[in-house]
């Protein structure tokens, strides 16, 4: 396996200046563009900058809310603008190419955003946007990508959830464990992250501390995966903005370095024909990553945003990024836990089991919060931080 | 009921499918044989592949028990066994698991393919434990 590129010469060269996000809601009653539109204007105004500054874009394909009409809404001349396929897995190379552009002098000062209705508008945990109603009760999947394409939605595999129950239930198998020591991780994962919900007054389910009672008594969906191990729903909308290293020097007293991004189309990406577990080549890319970052390990990496679909993606990433041993996670989030004090600070805001579910936008928020300082659960001393979506894109922040 | 789109690249598929047959692809270049269907040889690039019949034998790599439908057609079939097997021609084939109550399912059971007739033209290939 190649190695993943990365220029020399482009860790620190850019960074965030400015977020922005909106109220996280189940029910917004707004169009997904005014979502963007607000989430922009909070992130410009965090970062002190002008909206006219911004000349390029850089957003997920699935995004609704196209880039013309987002610059349209804010006068903004662009330079450049780019989408990046598939979901939540991409949200670090959203990053990794705005910061890309403005290292390659093809614009100045980027905007990303992620806007949807989650709750109100497409689902992402259901099938109705994927299937077609050819009426009499019968309904035609097409494409071959997993769930819900031709040979997954015929046997009721229709949502990203139910392919990580697979996950799930292999993670077990190789690591050697029952389902009900699987399910003491998972919970302890749930409610950890809820723990860090309830200090998060942005967060939906701030207000309802999970216990572990609750967490069995959740209903099973896929079994082995349960209610509390399933990422929220929501209506909301979350915004960044990149610059180049100098000028972020110049206009913020805390600017957030890209240290190094990836982007990979790989197994990990809601695979279910190859390995269903993080394999060698995800540690592997991981190191290369890390060491790419001025030479770190996993042992730099502060605190650690981790794309959390389900609790089961935040039990193996530990593993695929080199938190913990392959098959050994488990224990580790068992006996430790994922709170400040544990295995690593993980998904400090609640992440998207607790606190929004932004298709990761939110999580690198909540990375930027860290390293600012101004996290509701704040790790002390954070100066590294990893976002990562299951190695299909990975992303490392410092101050 | 939910059906498959049927493409020219799947068609010899569903084709061997309405016979009793689970078809896959073989590269004839470097002898890979590969599910789900593409072009291409995911080992080695090469667009010169044929169909062969699988031996319709493998093991359960992994699977999951639906409880919630995430569509109202897949309602009706609750709770639902979703499997993975290890077909004995290596590829993993994603299919639901006949004929065994959900709390018997055991990761690594030996299995053998059946079929199940979705529609006259629609037949999908299933597993059900060997024996």
């Amino acid at each position: 396996m190649p190695s993943d590129p990365q220029a020399p010469g482009f860790a620190r060269r850019t960074a965030i200046v400015g977020i922005g996000q909106t109220g996280y809601l189940r029910k917004s009653d707004r169009e997904e563009g005014d979502l963007a539109l607000e989430a922009v204007r909070r992130a410009a105004a965090d970062a002190g900058i002008e909206l006219a500054e911004i000349d390029g874009i850089v957003r997920y394909s699935q995004d609704r809310v196209h880039e013309a009409d987002l610059a349209g809404s804010l006068g903004l001349s662009l330079r450049y603008h780019g989408q990046v396929g598939f979901g939540g897995q991409s949200v670090c190379a959203v990053i990794g190419q705005a910061a890309a552009a403005i290292h390659a002098g093809l614009a100045r000062v980027v905007v990303c955003y992620r806007a949807l209705n989650g709750r109100t508008g497409a689902r992402y945990g259901r099938a109705e946007r994927s299937l077609e109603d050819e009426g009499n009760g019968v309904f035609r999947a097409g494409g071959l990508r997993v769930p819900s394409g031709a040979l997954s939605a015929p046997y009721g595999l229709l949502a990203p959830g139910q392919v990580m129950a697979l996950w799930a239930r292999r993670y077990a198998h190789e690591s050697g464990i029952g389902i009900d020591v699987l399910s003491s991780a998972l919970a302890r994962i749930a409610i950890d992250q809820r723990d860090y919900a309830t200090r998060n007054p942005a967060a939906v389910m701030g207000a309802k501390p999970l216990d572990l009672a609750t967490y069995q008594a959740g209903r099973m969906l896929a079994d082995p995966l349960r209610l509390h191990d399933f990422c929220l729903e929501t209506d909301g909308a979350a915004a960044l903005i990149l610059c180049d290293s100098e000028r972020a020097r110049s206009i913020s007293p805390h600017p957030v370095y890209v240290e190094g991004a990836t982007q990979a189309l790989y197994a990990e990406a809601m695979e279910v024909y190859s390995e269903l577990i993080n394999g060698p080549d995800h540690r592997a890319r991981a190191r290369a990553l890390f060491a790419a970052c001025g030479g770190r390990t996993a042992r730099d990496i502060d605190v650690a945003m981790l794309y959390d679909a389900t609790t089961i993606m935040v039990l193996m990433q530990l593993e695929g990024y080199g938190f913990a041993l392959p098959g050994r996670a488990w224990e580790a989030v068992i006996e430790r836990g994922i709170g400040v004090d544990g295995v690593l600070p993980v998904n400090t805001s609640g992440g998207q089991l607790s606190e929004a579910y932004v298709h990761g936008m939110n999580l690198v928020l909540e990375a930027v919060k860290q390293l600012r300082g101004t996290a509701t659960t704040p790790v002390p001393g954070a100066q590294t931080a990893l976002v990562g979506a299951a190695g299909a894109s990975s992303l490392v922040l410092a101050r | 009921m939910i059906l498959p789109e049927i493409t020219p690249l799947t068609a010899p598929y569903w084709a061997g499918a309405r016979e009793r047959k689970l078809r896959l692809q073989s590269c004839r270049a470097c002898a890979n044989v590969w599910h789900p269907p593409s072009p291409g040889c995911p080992r080695c690039g090469s667009p010169d592949y044929q169909w062969i019949d699988a031996a319709g034998t493998g093991q359960l790599h992994s699977f999951a028990v639906i409880q919630a439908a995430a569509h109202p057609a897949a309602q009706g079939r609750l709770p639902l066994v979703v499997a993975l097997v290890r077909l004995t021609e290596g590829p993993l084939f994603l299919c639901n698991l006949l004929g065994c109550a959900p709390e018997d399912v055991r990761v690594e059971m030996p299995v053998r393919l059946d079929f199940e007739a979705l529609t006259p033209e629609i037949v999908l290939p299933q597993f059900r434990p060997l024996g």
